[in-house]
């Protein structure tokens, strides 16, 4: 009889899809951003958001965290970011591309949001 | 074999509570007492302690046949899952929170149950499918056993206690629904609403007449496209078990002529109220069972009944908007004042109307109090909603699968919509009391989170200007993030730019092999298929 394995996005993440191994996490970058979206979703949630490069130019980045479905046990919801929000974000920096896996993240109020970093 | 579903049902209860339910009819007798001794009561091991629903037990059977050599015929087969699944079934209460795994919906299970149960089923199984059984603990611990010895996977006392707990044989709604004789009373016409993504609201009538088997009949339905006008014919049979769960198959009157054509043949589940005046489901189609109708049923009566509204929701300070009532039983002589859209809302006019189809143009007030609300005709009543504006726009679904194909497997497609939100009365976005509104009109894009400016994306697919996603035919053994992005032909972000919406899709393979295992997709999950063999 066939046995169920596990689920998809576990699967994907060991295969290509886009496992942490994309990310060098050799390297942290750090930014004072501006949210433009927050896409609370499976398999991963994104935080969209703009910051100043050193030349004071704006660039768009993509924060990835892991699923929905893991953050709302740590109080995460749809609405824990808006579009206009102030962020201190910092995180490892994928290759090539403006996207980082986040590890930290601020609000200008000064409360942490949970960062799981384990899947 | 009826008369003895029937006495099996009025006993289940009666002797559930010593030692199990007694089984009555001779094909399970015959089929499953070779291994499974009964006692002279009629309680069979571990059958007589379990209930579930007809998937449940069709499964079992599976795994009889495969893992333990049982020889049946699809006849024999057909009669042990309709007797098992009526004399030990699920009261409706029970089933209806379970109805998405049947419907095959992919859902987050993640709120079902504590993080151990969550983690231990819901590993390998979906949580529907493991809470669609229920058994004393004893057996759970059991079936826990077995799954430590064949695949090394222990489950906690926690989990195991939540799952009986969860899961209790003996329930008051089993003991209700098996009080009396469960007849499923639903030949004649019934009226149809439903929704299929990507095409929209359809209405119509399904009409049941008997085949000749208490609990099988024959179906027509007739469905008309309220966004395009088109009608379309379907003629079909189901089983009604256990009194109220119909599973059907019924395809249109033509040939499919895509993949996504609804005229295909498709897969009928639904969950009919205990009171048998409605039902609710999907009927479904697909490799994946992408696709599919939300359907509705209700009975009809000699009062009118309004089964959608075209569009169902205008925004405030509109002067003059057409809206289409679509229902049944409609007195052809109508006047405004009929027709009720509540605060704020005049009907100017009545364009047309017949007994399944009123037009009106309505004017908005533009203080007319925004959030939902019904359109009453009599004692007819449809939700509607008045919005000031979209705040944002949903794609649908929000997480997203497609599947390239292979030799052996078509591809799986997965079709797209985008929304309108309103930020409900709250004030805020992306909360539980957003509102949602009409489609928005959209120009489809899709892109990959890690591609190189202009890559080819024809590689993986392509995107309809209908939002529908096709993968390339060729797999390129890969799979990919990507973003299926609605822009917004019309609707602005208050800074003037374009609003936008966005689903992650995950492009995945059909099959893949891993340590000498191959694994193939099944909905939302893989299969463990067994060793790799050769050729394959």
């Amino acid at each position: 009889m066939k046995k169920l394995l596990t689920i998809l996005f576990a699967v994907v993440t060991l295969q290509a899809h886009h496992g942490w191994a994309a990310f060098d996490h050799s390297k942290t970058l750090t930014f004072q951003g501006t949210v433009t979206a927050f896409r609370f979703l499976n398999p991963h949630s994104v935080v969209e958001f703009t910051a100043k490069d050193p030349n004071g130019k704006v660039i768009s980045w993509q924060g990835e965290l892991t699923s929905a479905s893991r953050l709302s046990t740590k109080g995460w919801a749809a609405s824990s970011l808006a579009k206009g929000d102030e962020i201190n974000i910092s995180g490892y920096p994928a290759h090539d591309v403006n996207i980082i896996r986040i590890s930290k993240l601020t609000l200008a109020s000064g409360k942490p949001l949970t960062i799981l970093m384990d899947n | 074999m009826f008369l003895s579903l029937r006495l099996g049902l009025l006993a289940s209860f009666t002797c559930l509570a010593q030692s199990g339910i007694p089984i009555s009819d001779p094909t399970v007798i015959a089929k499953c007492g070779a291994c499974h001794k009964s006692n002279a009561q009629g309680i069979m091991a571990r059958v007589s302690v379990a209930r579930s629903t007809p998937e449940g037990w069709q499964n079992v059977l599976k795994q009889m046949v495969l893992r333990h050599d049982m020889e049946v015929t699809p006849e024999e087969a057909r009669a042990i899952v309709r007797y098992l699944s009526s004399a030990q079934g699920l009261a409706p209460e029970e089933a209806k929170p379970l109805m998405y795994g049947i419907e095959r919906r992919i859902r987050d299970e993640q709120t079902m149950g504590t993080p151990a149960l969550v983690r231990e089923c819901g590993r390998c199984h979906t949580l529907a499918s493991t809470m669609s059984w229920r058994r004393p603990a004893r057996d759970w611990q059991e079936i826990a056993n077995t799954h430590a010895a064949q695949y090394k996977i222990r489950a906690t006392p926690e989990a195991l206690a939540e799952l009986s707990k969860k899961t209790e044989l003996e329930t008051p709604e089993w003991k209700e629904w098996t009080s009396k004789p469960r007849t499923p009373q639903v030949t004649g016409r019934w009226l149809i609403r439903a929704n299929v993504p990507g095409r929209g609201p359809y209405v119509g009538e399904l009409a049941v007449t008997p085949s000749g088997n208490p609990d099988e009949f024959n179906t027509r339905a007739v469905m008309k496209s309220v966004r395009d006008g088109s009608i379309m014919q379907r003629t079909g049979r189901a089983a009604v078990y256990t009194g109220y769960a119909w599973r059907g198959r019924s395809k249109g009157s033509a040939p499919a002529a895509s993949a996504d054509d609804p005229a295909a043949e498709v897969r009928e589940v639904m969950w009919i109220a205990p009171d048998q005046s409605k039902a609710e489901g999907r009927w479904y189609w697909g490799q994946y069972q992408e696709f599919g109708f939300d359907v509705q049923l209700q009975r009809p009566t000699e009062q009118p009944t309004i089964l959608q509204t075209e569009p169902a929701a205008i925004k405030t300070g509109t002067e003059t908007t057409r809206v289409r009532i679509l229902g049944d039983h409609f007195p052809t002589t109508l006047k405004p004042t009929d027709l009720n859209f509540g605060a704020g809302v005049t009907v100017k006019s009545i364009a047309s109307q017949s007994a399944n189809e009123v037009v009106v143009d309505i004017a908005v007030a533009a203080d007319a109090p925004f959030g939902k609300r019904e359109v009453t005709l009599a004692t007819a009543r449809v939700p509607f909603t008045i919005y000031d504006r979209i705040d944002y726009i949903r794609v649908t679904p929000e997480s997203a699968l497609a599947a390239f194909s292979d030799s052996a497997r078509p591809r799986g497609y997965e079709q797209f919509e985008a929304v309108g939100i309103h930020r409900g009365p709250d004030g805020r976005e992306h909360t539980p009391d957003d509102l949602e509104l009409n489609p928005v009109d959209v120009n489809w894009s899709f892109e990959l989170f890690y591609a190189a400016e202009k890559a080819n994306l024809d590689v993986l697919g392509k995107l309809s200007p209908g939002g529908l996603f096709t993968p390339a035919v060729q797999s390129t053994n890969n799979n990919y993030d990507v973003w299926v992005i609605a822009t917004a032909k019309t609707e602005k972000e208050p800074g003037g730019e374009a609003m936008v919406g966005k689903s992650y899709l995950v492009l995945t393979v059909p099959m893949y092999t891993l340590n000498g295992r191959r694994y193939i997709r099944d909905l939302d999950r893989w299969v463990d298929d067994g060793p790799v063999k050769e050729n394959q």
